[in-house]
């Protein structure tokens, strides 16, 4: 009878780390250092139960069918569990967080995994509401909780008010969805639908991906991201731009493509709604990742700009969805996780330099490379982390990218197609600009000289490593990630 | 029980439409932030006016509608203390909490 | 699938593991390397070039003894990429026709870094060197083994890329690394061109063909449906990138620059394999180019052009490896008047001879030039052959081989050529034939006079060196000659496998290839059986011997003979000696005009972008006055119009990133309507 409970040993102990934290730190004595190993432990323990216990669940749903642990979930619950365990490493030394803020700031790192979990096993719009709910809440106070800062609140309170406007919107259009079907199950919604409401289901499914496009930060509802980003700690910001945004994908894409799109049953509903789809979603990816580069082309915080490039992401994964075919679907989920690699590592590289320099603006990162020692290392894996980001070969952001554009071609999104092609030549333009700080700079202005930590250094160099890996040998993964759409 | 309800359900969707509409009217138009916090409440409240509306209409036999709406007002109320806590917050900092007094970080 | 064919994977890897290796060593201990660290690359270094001669040797055997059929043996190492629309997969592939290059490859190119070994021996970067090497020998592999033209190209740009670097070898040499660049720019056209081949084929055989694949097996069975007009574009664009490759009119300036390399590195990429590649790439798209008379026709053309014009120059230079770098440019020529005719084995069998007498010419001229102290200047040599009797005989051999002199193996495969040209009727221009193989003829006379001329002054009269010079001269280590005693053995009896009928052989080189190339049937008959034949045959025989008469006349009896024609003729004396002005044109018309280009656009950019910026600044501006809304942008210090264009977008996006959340939610629901709107619209 404990079958449901059993299924998700993982988020079960992910919670249990999150109650535990709350009452040791509630205690106010307890050790930053001891903390750290202990959530540290929680997240790793979580991560090995997912690997060794989920094969069995496979296609189980649990809790009166509300959620699936699927293949796909247990991708997505990999991705976030390991971005969690990376996210508590960042914070163990950050100058940004303070020691009597550590504490909260686990649990809630705990708490918005957990959420992550839950959104991405999601197959029901109660629990989808309720968990993205979860995310969004763990994050506005995680941004806004340093109460003396001041961009803190500020970014904070946008955040909410712009989070709770989108989740409202899109409550609305699930109220309505409900309406049109009677259900609240995915897989049942197609069976229900009849053609005469579709109006009415288009109505709520775009009131629906308000909500979704807020959480993947897609344009015009991007407007938080930069604010959040460059508020929030530089571990957090890691978090965000990576967490929420695969959930948003994971749930975007159950919805859309899985349940309505990719069923047999489904025919007459894809008839009336595929078109206005896949034009909603191509308008979604053009300006998404336009605007993004846009606004990235002229900062100097290097984590304002990270957030804008986060954006353009964004829309390129867009563009994935918008073929609304298994390959691009595929695609997507390759460069999900090569972006956690590559804007992990450029995030890991920035928390370096503005926990021992304090400082975050490009021009900061000048001669960096010609600096020596650990801080000529770390100006090598910044490069191959850029490179990445802007997609070229032969680092993993490539073939991701390369995957995307192979699917909207074989779509025929031509005018897609070529919009990405220029906003590639956009980005090109801004990274180039921190590696020019870093390598045709050499004037070097005086600064204490960084050390690398083992771990640090086996952070960074592992990451970039498994960027040049996949780069080269992705077809492995490729076909692992072919068998994980249902 | 039944006969205390009419007939059919479009007096109460009418009724949720304007509800949510005050509330997108209430976020677009006012500079208060707690106003702009009962405006969200307000296109809460009436998604869960949806469901119930739903759900007692369609004879659901597994309740989903109403459960719906007794985790939004649970959610709502989360909502609500998270926001109501930052502004606390902003208040201290800036003796405001109007809109236009956080906007410090832009471009 | 045979055994053997699990073991393809071998004759990669093993330079590849040279090159890791000798690479490691260089890396680690460059200048510091230990007489042991050199040692041991000098022995690593050719062993795993004979591992590799070993395995194909096996293979070979082995394909032998299969019948006709089954003589294609294919490993697939990897799938390299894999989308809907291309399927491309490391897969390499034995057939008849590469296993010939292969041979030759690994063969010739393990006797080359034998030699290398001793004559690098005192150079310090050796290591280095043998790390190029192998790497040359490795992409070289996979540039004829790879089973697809995207693996192809990965080896033909990794041989130009070991070329420049070895050119440039002593790149402390100013000079030297300028030739190495020279090489490589000039290269980079052709291979752009060869891109441009690439993707139009691509194109092309997905719209026409539907199939899209770009394994050369497969393709030779998908075509069919291109049009003739398309299919002549793309096999001329890989022919111009066989022009590059293979130094043929107008890109062949590389080459004679490319001697600044080492010797032996001048033997084995710039004679006997890398410019090669273009032939091999024409046989391996045979199935392409026979189906374009027009390509064949223009690649004849050049081809023989190429031949005549090289020789020419050869005749006046008077470094021994300058004039050996044209004869090499001229024999080229000859190949590709072989792929011209469209019977494609006899530019193959003429690539095996040369490669072999070529290579050996490379390998005597470095003995030469070690045995007299780094002099290459053939005017201050002579009577040599006393001296260092083992080079002068295999240098004799492998002058006579060039010359033709019937017996050796460059008198058949040149003859084959010859007739095969004389008798392919050409369907545009029918006199083309005759008039392609007196050009043939008339080069096959220079080519004997000036490597007669070059074997005269070198090895027999009066030595004209420094006082002294030749008492020092002496005859290289074991090590270089045994590569030339095998080399000149190669150049006699190479021939023989490829015997036209008419003397009594059997051509088992065409029979050997035919199954693996689409090519026209050899006209074997011809009116009156083999009378033709035999009487061009003596034709070609006496050109050459005259040729070496000639040379014998000017250069042993009478050495006062050339100076007084160099006199009479001073002016087209001069316009040979400075091989017609061809850099000296480019320089003026490509360099010049480039720079030129850019000077303009350098003016452009400064008058009218300016300009244009400034007007749009003054636009924006007063717009930005009208509305008090675009305060923030700025448009100053940038040339670039997109630049400008994407940073003046850039700003105004910012200018909405106001910090004001009322806006916000204002341009969410405006932006929504927006969408609405248009999207009802389409």
């Amino acid at each position: 009878m404990f079958e449901s409970t059993k299924a998700i040993l993982p988020e079960l102990i992910l919670v249990i780390t999150t109650f535990y934290l709350t009452l040791r730190s509630a205690s106010g004595r307890a050790k930053r250092g001891s903390l750290y190993i202990e959530a540290l432990i929680g997240a790793i323990c979580a991560l090995v139960c997912l690997f060794l216990f989920s094969e069995k669940y496979y296609g189980f749903k649990a809790f009166y069918s509300t959620i699936e642990l699927d293949k796909t979930a247990f991708f997505f619950r990999m991705i976030f569990i390991s971005l969690a365990i990376f996210v508590i490493v960042m914070t163990a030394k950050s100058t940004e967080i303070s020691d009597y803020l550590f504490g909260e700031n686990l649990v809630l790192v705990f708490s918005i995994t957990t959420g992550m979990c839950f959104v991405a096993s999601s197959i029901d719009l109660l629990m989808i509401y309720f968990s993205l709910e979860w995310i969004s809440l763990s994050s506005y106070l995680l941004t806004g909780f340093i109460a003396h800062k001041r961009s803190s609140s500020e970014a904070g309170m946008k955040y909410t008010l712009f989070g709770g406007i989108a989740s409202a919107v899109m409550l609305f259009g699930m109220s309505w969805l409900f309406g049109v079907t009677g259900t609240l199950k995915l897989d049942e919604i197609p069976a229900a639908f009849a053609a005469s409401h579709s109006i009415m289901m288009m109505f709520s499914l775009v009131l629906i991906l308000v909500g979704f496009a807020f959480k993947v930060a897609a344009v015009p509802l991007h407007f938080w991201v930069p604010d959040v980003y460059q508020a929030a700690s530089t571990p957090i910001t890691t978090l965000f731009s990576i967490g929420p945004k695969a959930a948003g994908f994971a749930v975007l894409i159950r919805v859309f493509y899985y349940s309505f799109y990719n069923s047999e049953e489904t025919a007459l509903l894809m008839e009336s709604l595929k078109p206005g789809l896949e034009i909603v979603f191509q308008f979604f990816a053009a300006f998404t990742m336009t605007a993004g580069n846009l606004l990235a082309l002229r900062q100097e915080n290097i984590k304002r700009m990270l957030a804008y490039s986060s954006i353009s992401h964004a829309g390129f994964l867009l563009m994935g969805v918008a073929a609304m075919s298994d390959k691009g679907i595929q695609a997507l989920y390759f460069y999900i996780f090569i972006y956690l690699l590559m804007n992990g590592g450029a995030f890991f590289v920035v928390n370096l330099i503005i926990n021992r320099w304090g400082a975050e603006n490009i021009s900061d990162y000048e001669g960096l490379g010609w600096r020596g020692g650990s801080q000529s290392m770390i100006a090598v894996a910044m490069s191959v982390f850029l490179f990445s980001l802007a997609g070229l070969p032969p680092f993993g952001g490539f073939i991701g990218k390369w995957f995307i554009f192979a699917a909207a071609v074989e779509k025929h999104m031509y005018a897609l197609v070529v919009v990405g092609l220029v906003n590639i030549v956009i980005a090109l333009y801004y990274y180039a600009r921190i590696l020019r700080a870093m390598y045709l700079v050499q004037t070097v202005s005086p600064r204490t000289e960084i050390r690398l930590k083992i771990n640090e250094g086996f952070f960074m160099g592992a990451l970039s490593l498994s960027l040049i890996y996949y780069g080269i040998f992705f077809p492995p993964f490729m076909g692992y990630l072919k068998t994980i759409i249902p | 029980m039944t006969s205390l309800l009419s007939e059919n359900p479009n007096s109460y969707l009418i009724i949720s439409v304007l509800i949510f509409s005050a509330g997108m009217f209430t976020v677009l138009t006012r500079k208060n932030i707690l106003a702009i916090i009962m405006g969200i409440e307000l296109m809460l409240n009436a998604s869960a006016l949806n469901f119930i509306t739903f759900s007692f209409f369609r004879k659901s036999t597994l309740y989903s509608g109403h459960v719906f709406a007794i985790l939004i007002i649970v959610l709502a109320a989360a909502e609500a203390v998270v926001a109501l806590a930052i502004l606390l917050a902003i208040f201290q900092q800036r003796k405001s909490v109007m809109t236009d007094d956080i906007s410090d970080m832009k471009g | 699938m045979d055994q053997v064919a699990q073991y393809i994977w071998i004759i990669p890897a093993a330079p590849l593991a040279g090159f890791i290796i000798n690479g490691l060593i260089s890396f680690s201990w460059g200048a510091k390397s230990s007489d042991f660290h050199k040692k041991v690359s000098t022995i690593v270094s050719p062993l795993v070039i004979l591992i590799s001669f070993l395995v194909t040797l096996a293979v070979f055997i082995q394909m032998v003894q299969n019948p006709e059929t089954n003589r294609i043996f294919s490993q697939n190492l990897y799938s390299w990429i894999k989308t809907g629309f291309i399927e491309a997969n490391v897969n390499l592939v034995l057939d008849p026709l590469s296993i010939i290059l292969v041979l030759i490859i690994t063969g010739v190119g393990f006797f080359i870094h034998l030699y290398s070994v001793g004559y690098m021996d005192h150079d310090r970067s050796i290591i280095r060197y043998f790390a190029y090497l192998n790497l040359f020998t490795f992409a070289m592999l996979i540039l004829v083994l790879g089973d697809n033209i995207l693996l192809m190209f990965v080896g033909w740009e990794g041989v130009g890329l070991c070329s420049y670097l070895l050119i440039g070898f002593w790149y402390q040499n100013r000079n030297y690394a300028i030739a190495g660049m020279k090489a490589f720019l000039v290269n980079r056209v052709g291979d752009f061109a060869f891109i441009i081949g690439f993707f139009m084929l691509f194109w092309g055989i997905y719209h026409y063909e539907g199939v899209p694949t770009i394994a050369f097996s497969a393709l030779k069975d998908v075509m069919g449906k291109m049009p003739e007009w398309y299919l002549t574009i793309v096999t001329l664009m890989f022919f111009i990138g066989a022009t590059g490759k293979s130094a043929q009119i107008p890109l062949y300036i590389w080459l004679p620059d490319a001697m600044a390399g080492p010797t032996p590195v001048s033997a084995l990429i710039h004679a006997a394999t890398m410019v090669t590649a273009g032939v091999y790439m024409i046989a391996r798209m045979s199935f392409l180019f026979i189906a374009t008379p027009m390509t064949l026709t223009v690649i004849s053309i050049i081809a023989a052009g190429t031949a005549f014009f090289a020789a020419t120059i050869g005749i006046v230079q008077n470094d021994i490896k300058k004039v050996l770098a044209y004869s090499t440019v001229s024999q080229l020529g000859y190949m590709f008047l072989g792929m011209g005719t469209g019977v494609f084995t006899t530019g193959i069998f003429h690539l095996m001879t040369h490669a072999f007498f070529k290579g050996l010419l490379f390998l005597g001229a470095g003995s030469v030039i070690l045995a007299s102290h780094h002099e290459q200047d053939i005017l201050l040599m002579g009577g040599l052959r006393k001296k260092i009797p083992i080079t002068f005989i295999t240098f004799l051999i492998g002058t006579l081989a060039i010359a033709g002199i019937p017996g050796l193996s460059g008198f058949f495969s040149k003859d084959e050529i010859l007739w095969q040209t004389y008798i392919t009727p050409n369907v545009y221009i029918p006199q083309l034939p005759h008039i392609l193989w007196i050009i043939g003829l008339a080069t096959a006379g220079i080519t004997s006079f000036y490597m007669f001329r070059l074997l005269f002054l070198t090895f027999f009269g009066e030595f004209r060196g420094d006082e002294g010079a030749l008492e020092e001269v002496h005859e290289s280590p074991f090590i270089m000659t045994i590569p030339l005693m095998v080399l000149a053995v190669l150049s006699i009896f190479g021939g023989y496998i490829g015997m036209p009928e008419a003397l009594g052989g059997s051509n088992h080189l065409h029979h050997w290839l035919s199954p693996v190339l689409s090519m026209k049937e050899a006209v074997e008959e011809h009116g009156a059986g083999h009378f033709q034949e035999y009487l061009f045959m003596g034709f070609s025989i006496l050109v050459s011997l005259s040729g070496a008469a000639l040379a014998y006349i000017f250069y042993i009896l009478k050495p006062s003979i050339p100076k007084s024609i160099g006199s009479k003729i001073s002016g087209l004396h001069q316009l040979v000696f400075n091989k017609y002005y061809i850099d000296e044109l480019y320089h003026a018309t490509f360099i010049k005009g480039t720079l030129g280009l850019r000077m303009l656009l350098n003016k452009f950019d400064q008058k009218i972008i300016d300009a244009f910026v400034n007007f749009v600044a003054v636009i924006v501006k007063a717009v930005s006055r009208v509305h008090g809304f675009f305060d923030r942008v700025v448009v100053d210090g940038l040339v670039n119009f997109v630049a400008a264009f994407t940073q003046y977008y850039s700003s105004v996006m910012q200018t909405w990133q106001s910090g004001m959340l009322n806006r916000y939610l204002y341009y969410i629901l405006g932006s929504f309507i927006m969408a609405y709107v248009i999207l009802r619209i389409i």
